[in-house]
């Protein structure tokens, strides 16, 4: 692949960067049962540009409604959320969630191509629409499966099917709730691997959720814990591990191993001891 | 051509075609040999015989025309409007609230009590009789567009918001094909509905169609000739199920897609 999907000026890693995303004070509220029931508490973090994070926490500490509130689809109630300097109050195309649940997520009257399509129609000429869809399934490994319609392929190709679509609307930041919490380990492997790849490629800024803190060690730059109820961000970590990543090498890292374990810890206590 | 009847060959379940032959078989036998005898049951060739001579002697078309043309124009208003008020009650949950009481109230009249009144309104014309079928036809339409597009998943609504669809274009990419599926169910109720509803009010007081002339063949004596109108309702309601079905496969090859799927 020469063509690369963003043409963002490419940022070196450890470079002094400009920010993606700026959260201050973020509080969220959301209705329950007729009350409004808190969910995030004090929320300040940082995105640098071209960087890849991973949200984890427990269940119920406000990951997803996080990842919303980055992405435009919930409106913090109080506090400030900027994606590039400019505040996030709607979706924008600088910006797209990838969802965990990719059958739900994709039409499946529409084929592949089609799904790929959606976010493009009556934005840009057919020709163009053609030329980033090739290219987004290419991305992903999918360009002979173009035709198929989505629920007769694998649970993995449905999912980069929602990541190509993501992919060719040629967004800055790409935003996953848990984008591979539904697979086996073996396809979350070539995924993980495939993602990186994109990441390579494109240079796009990747904030993603997860339970799984190898996943989260494996593929970000930077790791953010989340806890409690309502959630706040109580620890943050540099992964410090050398890019391009592989599965195997990686993972044997003595600095892979210190991570993990300093997250296992705070995801236990939610505290480092 | 020959892949063509190979292919419809194989789509015809020929134990049901088996059965109904052997109904027919035996129905011939037992009216034939006196096992069984009414004035009013004819043999099936009997039926036959009178099929024929309705053919032949052209006194079908017309009837056939009439009630054929009452009950599409019944079902084409019924699909237009029922989906319609069917999508926005899905949709709006202001409109659901002002008209869910009145279409169940409408709903749960039985419409065969709505015949003299529309009889009494506009005459016994084609007018009361496309109206009459229209209006029983509308609320399957309604009922099922409605409860398709509550039944959109909210997620959908996630990925039309963070791909930035406007409203006009999230409504005709993802909820009206997500809609297809109830729709279709309920256009093909319609139809049905449509179909009977016209034939019963052309038995209770208009003056044609072949419901009608069912009605005046029971008043002349003539029990083949009743039958024989008995059995063209029933072709007439398989063929228009038939046709939908097919014009639904060719211009929505996606919506068939996925009724093919939840076959598999």
């Amino acid at each position: 692949m020469s063509q690369a999907i963003v043409v963002d000026k490419p940022v070196m890693p450890g470079s002094a960067r400009s920010l993606a995303f700026e959260l201050g004070s973020v509080c969220v509220s959301l209705p329950a049962d007729g009350a409004d029931r808190p969910i995030l508490d004090d929320v300040s973090m940082e995105v640098r540009q071209g960087e890849v994070v991973a949200i984890v926490g427990p269940s119920g500490t406000g990951k997803t409604t996080l990842l919303r509130v980055m992405s435009g689809l919930v409106r913090a109630n109080t506090g400030t959320v900027l994606l590039e300097g400019r505040p996030v109050v709607e979706p924008t195309g600088d910006a797209v969630t990838v969802f965990q649940d990719y059958a739900s997520a994709l039409l499946p009257w529409r084929t592949v191509a089609r799904n790929v399509r959606l976010p493009l129609e009556g934005r840009m000429p057919r020709s163009e629409q053609k030329d980033r869809i090739a290219r987004a399934l290419e991305m992903v490994g999918l360009a002979d499966r173009a035709g198929e319609y989505p629920w007769r392929l694998s649970g993995g190709m449905q999912q980069r099917v929602q990541i190509a679509r993501a992919l060719a609307v040629e967004p800055r930041v790409l935003l996953m709730d848990e984008p591979f919490g539904a697979l086996d380990a073996i396809t979350k492997a070539s995924l993980q691997d495939q993602l990186l790849d994109v990441h390579a490629q494109t240079g796009a800024t990747i904030v993603f959720i997860t339970h799984d803190i190898e996943e989260a060690v494996y593929l970000s730059d930077r790791v953010m814990v989340i806890h409690g109820a309502p959630g706040t961000i109580v620890h943050e970590v540099e992964t410090g591990l050398p890019r391009p990543r592989d599965q195997i090498e990686t993972r044997d890292l003595p600095r892979y191993h210190t991570v993990r374990h300093e997250l296992g810890t705070v995801l236990r206590h939610g505290h480092v001891l | 051509m020959g892949t063509f009847f190979s292919k419809a060959a194989r789509k015809v379940n020929w134990l049901g075609v088996g059965v109904i032959v052997g109904v027919l078989a035996l129905w011939q036998l037992v009216v034939s040999t006196r096992m069984l005898y009414y004035e009013a049951l004819p043999d099936p060739s009997g039926i036959f015989s009178a099929l024929k001579y309705l053919v032949n002697s052209g006194l079908l078309w017309p009837q056939l025309e009439h009630t054929l043309e009452c009950a599409l124009k019944a079902w084409v208003i019924a699909v237009a409007v029922g989906g319609l008020v069917g999508l926005l009650m899905g949709l709006s949950g202001t409109v659901a609230a002002w008209t869910t009481a009145t279409v169940n109230v409408f709903r749960s009249l039985p419409v065969v009590v709505m015949i003299p009144i529309a009889i009494l309104v506009w005459g016994p014309g084609t007018k009361a009789e496309v109206l009459l079928g229209a209006y029983a036809a509308l609320w399957p339409m309604l009922v099922t567009t409605a409860a398709g597009v509550r039944g959109i998943p909210p997620r959908l609504r996630d990925v039309s918001s963070t791909l930035r669809l406007s409203r006009v274009a999230s409504v005709r990419k993802i909820v009206v094909p997500f809609t297809g599926g109830a729709m279709l169910v309920g256009a093909r109720l319609a139809l049905t509905v449509a179909l009977v509803i016209c034939v019963v009010s052309e038995m209770l007081g208009l003056q044609a169609g072949i419901g009608n002339a069912l009605v005046l063949e029971q008043s002349a004596d003539q029990p083949a000739r009743m039958w024989a109108y008995v059995l063209i309702v029933g072709a007439l309601g398989i063929a228009l199920n038939a046709a939908l079905v097919t014009l639904v496969d060719v211009a929505f090859p996606g919506v068939s897609a996925l009724t093919r799927r939840s076959v598999q």
